[in-house]
C-alpha cells in the first residue's frame, strides 16, 4: 500500500507534536540545581589565559593553568593545562568555610605527554585553615594518577604514609568523569566517588593527614588542583552542603523513626517490580490536593488526611507520635495480609453412597466441576500468570511505572524555585498563577485555566497519535 | 481431579513450559538492576526537581499516563510484529 503525501503529513504532524512535547518537557535539565558549598565555579565568565589572578584563582608562580574552549564540560570554557614539565602545576581558591559538604569537580585528560614520575591527571586537595599558625594547610590529595606498568589511568588517595591507593584501577582517558569528595571535618575524615551518574560508589571513610593539626583547623575553605607532565581539563567545580534527614530532604533518611520524627512520612510497598526487593523509604508528606485517593492503598497511610479515613485503612493509626500533631502513620512495617481464599464448590460427598447413587454423586461432582476448579490450580494459574511480572518487557515496565509514580510523589509545590543557567542564579516565582479571573462570568485561578488549556494542547496531539495508531493495524 | 482443574492445568503447562521460557528474564547487557538504578538515581530527583516548576503550567499525572500509554502500545504493537514476522519466516511466505 502507497503512503499519500497526506498521510504523511499527519504522520509528521504527530512526531513533531512528540518532539516539542518533549522538548518542553526536557527543558529544565539544562538548568543545573543550584548547590552551596566551599567553591563553585565553571569559568564560564573569565578570559581566555591565564587562570591565576581570574575569580580568585591563585597559583604557584608560573602554573601553566589556563581557561581555555577547547574541551568544556558544560558551557564553553573550562580550566586547561598543558604541563610537559616534571614539576607540579597548582592553582588554588579560598571558598566558603564549611565544616561538611561535598566538594565535586569534573575532569577530563588525554593520552600522556611525558614529563614527570609519577603524572598525575589531575590532584585535589582540600586545605583547611590553621588559625594558630594563620595558614593553610592541606588535608589530602586525590585524584587521577598514571601507572606506568599498567599504562593504565588510576583513581585514589594519598594515604597516611604518602602511598598511592587505587580505588579505580582503570579511568578511561578523554571522557569526561566526575570526582566527588565528601568531607567530615569535625570527625577529620572524608571520602570519595568516581563518576556518579555512572552508578559510583563512595569509598570507605579515609582519615585525613596531619592529624596533630586537628585542633587547629575549624573547617574546609580552600580547594587545590594541580598536574604534573600532563594535558588536562578540569571544569563544573560544585561544592554542596550534605543534606541532613529534614523536611525537604526526606528521601535520604535511612530508618522509620528517624524519617518520622523530622516529619516525613515512611513508606513501603511490597512490590514494586517483582518480590525481588521489597521497597520502602522516606517521603516527604503529601502537600496540595489530588492525593486523598491514594488513602486506602496498603501501606499508604500518610495521605488518609482524616482520623475517619485513616482507621479504616489496614496498619494505619492515627496518632500524635513526635509532637508534630495528630497524623496517620503506618503502624509498622508489613506487608498486607494474604489474600482470602477463592470462593470454590462444595462438592458432594458420594464415598458413603451405594454403587448407582455414588456415579450419579460422582457425575454431579463433574458437572460441578466444569465450572468450579479447585483452590490449589487457581492459587498455581495465580502464581503462573504473576510469573510473567518478572519477565521482560513487563518487568521493565512495572518499574518505569513506578519511577513515574514515585517522581509523581516526589514532586514539591513549592512557588519559588531557585536554579542557575550557565552559573547564574536565578529565581522563578509562580505565584501570579494565584491570580483569579473571570471568565464567563465563573472565577477561575489563572494557574488552573494555564493548565486546563495546556491539557487540551497535549490531548490534541495524542488523540492525532492514536488515531494514526490504530490506523497501522489496517496497513 | 475435576474437568475445569484438567483444563486449567493444561492452560498451566502452556504458560508455564511454552509461553513463560518465550519472554526473558531481562536484557542481556542491560540488566533489570541497571535499569533500576538508572531510573531510581540522580534521574529521578532530577526529574522531580524539574517537574515541581512544571507542574504549574502542565498536568503532570496526564503526560505519564500519555507516555505511559505510547510507551505499552508501542511495544506490544512491536512485538506482535515481530511475531507475526517470525511466524511468516517459519512459514516461509516470504515475509
Amino acid at each position: 500500500m502507497f503512503v499519500t503525501s497526506f498521510q504523511k503529513k499527519n504522520l509528521y504532524g504527530v512526531i513533531l507534536s512528540l518532539i516539542l512535547g518533549f522538548s518542553t518537557l526536557l527543558y529544565p535539565f539544562f538548568i543545573s540545581a543550584s548547590g552551596e558549598g566551599i567553591l563553585d565555579d565553571d569559568f564560564e565568565t573569565y578570559n581566555l589565559g591565564d587562570l591565576a589572578g581570574q575569580g580568585d584563582w591563585s597559583g604557584d608562580g608560573d602554573t601553566f593553568w589556563k581557561v581555555a574552549d577547547t574541551r568544556p564540560h558544560k558551557g564553553v570554557k573550562s580550566a586547561y593545562i598543558d604541563s610537559y614539565s616534571d614539576l607540579t602545576k597548582g592553582v588554588w581558591k579560598i571558598g566558603e568555610e564549611k565544616s561538611t559538604g561535598i566538594q565535586s569537580a569534573w575532569v577530563n585528560f588525554s593520552e600522556v605527554k611525558g614529563g614527570g614520575n609519577p603524572i598525575f591527571s589531575p590532584v585535589f586537595e582540600l586545605l583547611g585553615w590553621d588559625h594558630v599558625s594563620d595558614v593553610w594547610r592541606w588535608l589530602n590529595s586525590y585524584g587521577i594518577k598514571f601507572n606506568s606498568s599498567t599504562s593504565k589511568w588510576e583513581f585514589g588517595y594519598y594515604d597516611l604514609n604518602n602511598q598511592w591507593v587505587v580505588l579505580d584501577p582503570d579511568v578511561s582517558q578523554d571522557e569526561w568523569h566526575s570526582i566527588e569528595a565528601e568531607f567530615d571535618e569535625p570527625n577529620w575524615q572524608y571520602r570519595l566517588r568516581l563518576d556518579t551518574l555512572e552508578g559510583g560508589d563512595w569509598s570507605d571513610w579515609i582519615p585525613f593527614h596531619f592529624d596533630y593539626y586537628k585542633d587547629y583547623i575549624d573547617s574546609v575553605g580552600a580547594f587545590r588542583m594541580e598536574s604534573r607532565g600532563q594535558e588536562v581539563w578540569v571544569d563544573t567545580i560544585d561544592g554542596e552542603v550534605v543534606p541532613v534527614c529534614e523536611l525537604g530532604h526526606c528521601s535520604i533518611c535511612t530508618y522509620q523513626e528517624q524519617c518520622e520524627s523530622v516529619g516525613c512520612f515512611w513508606w513501603f510497598e511490597e512490590e514494586w517490580y517483582g518480590k525481588l526487593y521489597p521497597w520502602e523509604g522516606c517521603s516527604e508528606p503529601p502537600s496540595g490536593g489530588g492525593w486523598e485517593e491514594e488513602c486506602g492503598a496498603f501501606n499508604k497511610c500518610q495521605y488518609c488526611l482524616t482520623q475517619e479515613l485513616c482507621e479504616a485503612q489496614w496498619n494505619c493509626e492515627w496518632v500524635n507520635k513526635y509532637d508534630l500533631g495528630e497524623k496517620c502513620y503506618n503502624k509498622m512495617p508489613a506487608y498486607p495480609p494474604e489474600q482470602e481464599e477463592w470462593q470454590t464448590c462444595e462438592f458432594d460427598d458420594c464415598e458413603e453412597l451405594g454403587l448407582p447413587e455414588k456415579w450419579i454423586c460422582f457425575l454431579g461432582n463433574q458437572m460441578k466441576g466444569i465450572f468450579c476448579p479447585s483452590q490449589e490450580t487457581l492459587v498455581s494459574l495465580q502464581d503462573t500468570l504473576n510469573s510473567f511480572k518478572y519477565k521482560f518487557p513487563f518487568n521493565y515496565l512495572s518499574s518505569t511505572t513506578y519511577f513515574f509514580n514515585s517522581i509523581k510523589n516526589d514532586l514539591n509545590d513549592e512557588k519559588e524555585i531557585d536554579f542557575k543557567i550557565w552559573g547564574k542564579p536565578a529565581t522563578m516565582n509562580f505565584d501570579f498563577l494565584d491570580m483569579v479571573v473571570k471568565v464567563g462570568g465563573v472565577e477561575e485561578t489563572l494557574g488552573n485555566l494555564i493548565k486546563d488549556f495546556s491539557t487540551l494542547l497535549i490531548v490534541i496531539p495524542f488523540s492525532v497519535y492514536m488515531v494514526a495508531f490504530i490506523k497501522r493495524f489496517w496497513r | 481431579m475435576y474437568i475445569a482443574d484438567i483444563v486449567l492445568k493444561f492452560i498451566i503447562f502452556i504458560l508455564q513450559k511454552i509461553i513463560l521460557p518465550i519472554f526473558p528474564n531481562e536484557v542481556a547487557d542491560f540488566s533489570i538492576v541497571q535499569w533500576n538504578t538508572f531510573l531510581q538515581g540522580t534521574l529521578r530527583h532530577n526529574f522531580a526537581w524539574a517537574l515541581s516548576g512544571m507542574n504549574a503550567f502542565f498536568n503532570i499525572q496526564l503526560i505519564f499516563i500519555l507516555i505511559l500509554v505510547i510507551f505499552t502500545a508501542e511495544i506490544c504493537y512491536w512485538g506482535v510484529r515481530a511475531g507475526i514476522f517470525i511466524i511468516n519466516l517459519i512459514r516461509g511466505s516470504g515475509a
